[in-house]
């Protein structure tokens, strides 16, 4: 008998549900074709962490078991899509907190395997970095990418979809956490980055000369953790002396040693690799002074996602499974949480 | 009805396969930490092997815990996900009911013990010779030290016998043998979760009507966060 053999899903769209749970957002997003984000739900936890000036771990992956399956009907109705549209279902599984993310790639693969199609698991971190091109989708390569959030600090270059490597990370604490510590000593608000923003605006960023670890050492690498207990350090001695504790000084001081740090890393990295972009992604990449200095420092190209791409979404969980999926990166059923996931 | 129970509270991740009250199969082996490699396929395995697949499950009976936090969620994280998609029934079982429906067809008191760490046990007491758990039940799922449980075992009659059983039997076998109650340590092979005995309880209550709603499925953690405590402490001075 005549006919034609044809592969019928060559031109089809594909849609991608993702899963985000790595820390305190509990998130459900859905992509055609990568780029195009038809849902992007987030569920933050902070009010039930803020009392606390920090993510809780252990209530933070309670939050997400109670949020999860809502999130998910949420993104199919925000879609207006139904579960047998889907063409695979993709979850972080790190890094991050191990607790959380194994409520997310459980409810991940509890999909794939319901619905027999293909699981993606993907790194957060790699999301972040495509969270730009969901913004942009023309970047100039190579690309100097510094992803800054309350678990990451790290500098990479970006040569093509897939094909990056890690230049340096935080050898300590990350650039997000240290704001919020700072701001739990301050006795600012959860989360740190834009309360300590807010207040560094009225502030004197040249009152305190506070320490910046590794500024002029011949590798990429962070370390925040001094400068933490410099702040922590001055704030005690201020009270002890009885003084005045200038919270707009401190919090302006403060926020320009990371940036400086942050800024002399990626000039360094900009200038030995003739980088042609650079890009800002997490949470801490919201923050308006480090971008306006980046901007005012370099002279090539800046881009950074929208506001809430930003932060931890599934949105770019969902682009980074679509070119795995284009690829046939499919991960196997028993894939289990990495809290401390790299960058392979 | 084909009723699957899945149990991940503790080491042991349990899978049985229940089709019109016969028991097709079950997978219990203990897993330490590695529910969340060996869960979905474990399950996979368990349908291969008796010709069905997911979408064939009438109903599943899925652990509430008490248990191991991270193991109940990754269980109920997987189930609540599966109901979503199927749209079936699904029934949060008590941990202790499992272990101790295992005796429910002797008469003598059940005393299911799970190690809670910190020197406590989860348990709750049961009165066999009934098959619905939920009116065996003497008392509430809770977190004890063993001479607690103890103290209230000799107010309440302290002349019968006492079926003990669980994964803290091992662990306080000296405990249990020196009491001066009269204790029976059930069989060693009884004292770990057993898929079948979760899918054929979670059956029973299907054919009674219970089941629960999807998104009110949650674990019973017995216990409050530590961060938690700490903060109401400092707070209210409380909880001392």
């Amino acid at each position: 008998m005549e006919g034609v053999l044809k592969l019928d899903n060559e031109n089809k769209s594909v849609y991608i549900l993702a899963l985000e749970t790595s820390c305190d957002e509990t998130a459900a997003a859905i992509s055609k074709d990568g780029l195009s984000i038809l849902a992007n739900v987030v569920a933050s936890q902070i009010d039930w962490h803020r009392k606390f000036g920090g993510v809780v771990p252990e209530i933070a992956s309670r939050k997400h078991l109670e949020l999860i399956n809502p999130v998910i009907d949420e993104a199919l109705r925000e879609a207006e899509i139904n579960f047998s549209d889907l063409g695979a279902v993709a979850a972080t599984y790190g890094p991050g907190l191990v607790g959380s993310l194994l409520v997310g790639l459980s409810a991940g693969k509890a999909l794939a395997y319901s619905l027999d199609i293909p699981f993606i698991g993907v790194n957060h971190i790699v999301g972040h970095i495509y969270a730009n091109f969901i913004s942009h989708n023309e970047v100039a390569t190579p690309v100097i990418c510094l992803t800054v959030s309350g678990g990451h600090t790290d500098l990479l270059i970006f040569h093509d979809y897939g094909d990056y490597e890690i230049l340096g990370s935080t050898r300590d604490d990350a650039a997000g956490e240290v704001f919020d510590k700072v701001a739990r000593i301050l006795e600012l608000d959860y989360p740190g980055g834009p309360i300590i923003e807010k207040k560094a605006e009225f502030g004197d960023r040249q009152s305190f000369d506070f320490p910046r670890a590794f500024l002029n050492d011949d590798n990429y690498d962070f370390s925040f953790s001094g400068l933490k207990t410099a702040v922590i350090n001055t704030v005690h001695n201020l009270k002890q002396q009885g003084k005045i504790v200038k919270v707009e000084d401190i919090a302006a001081s403060f926020q320009q040693a990371v940036i400086d740090i942050l800024i002399e890393k990626v000039r360094k990295a900009v200038e030995n690799y003739q980088a042609k972009s650079v890009i800002l992604s997490g949470g801490v990449a919201a923050n308006k002074s480090l971008r306006k200095q980046v901007r005012e420092k370099l002279s090539i190209p800046l881009f950074y996602p929208d506001l809430k791409l930003c932060t931890d979404n599934a949105a770019m969980i969902s682009t980074v499974a679509y070119y795995k999926y284009k690829k046939s990166y499919f991960s196997p059923l028993s894939l289990n949480a990495d809290p401390n996931l790299k960058l392979s | 009805m084909l009723i699957m129970g899945i149990d991940t509270s503790t080491e042991v991740c349990a899978l049985g396969l229940l089709k019109e009250n016969k028991a097709l199969g079950e997978i219990n082996i203990e897993l330490k930490r590695r529910h969340s490699e060996r869960l979905l396929p474990n399950i996979n395995t368990l349908l291969n092997e008796t010709g069905y697949k997911l979408k064939d499950l009438d109903g599943i009976a899925v652990t509430i815990g008490p248990g191991s936090f991270t193991g109940l969620r990754i269980g109920l994280s997987t189930v609540k996900t599966f109901i979503q998609v199927l749209d079936i029934p699904v029934i949060g079982v008590s941990t202790l009911e499992v272990l101790a429906y295992s005796l429910h067809h002797q008469k003598d008191w059940i005393v299911p013990i799970i190690n809670a760490k910190s020197e406590r046990v989860y348990t709750a007491i049961f009165k066999g010779g009934e098959k619905d758990m939920q009116k065996s039940r003497l008392s509430e799922d809770r977190t004890l030290s063993l001479d607690n449980l103890f103290d209230e075992l000799k107010e309440m009659n302290e002349n019968e016998d006492f079926f003990f059983i669980g994964n803290a039997v091992e662990i306080y076998k000296k405990q249990l043998i020196n009491s001066t109650l009269n204790i029976i340590l059930a069989p060693s092979y009884l004292n770990q979760t057993r898929g079948i005995i979760l899918a054929e309880l979670g059956n029973y209550y299907f054919e009674k009507g219970l089941k629960d709603e999807p998104l009110d499925l949650l674990p019973r953690y017995l216990k409050r966060p530590q961060a938690e405590i700490n903060w109401l402490r400092k707070k209210f001075n409380r909880f001392n």
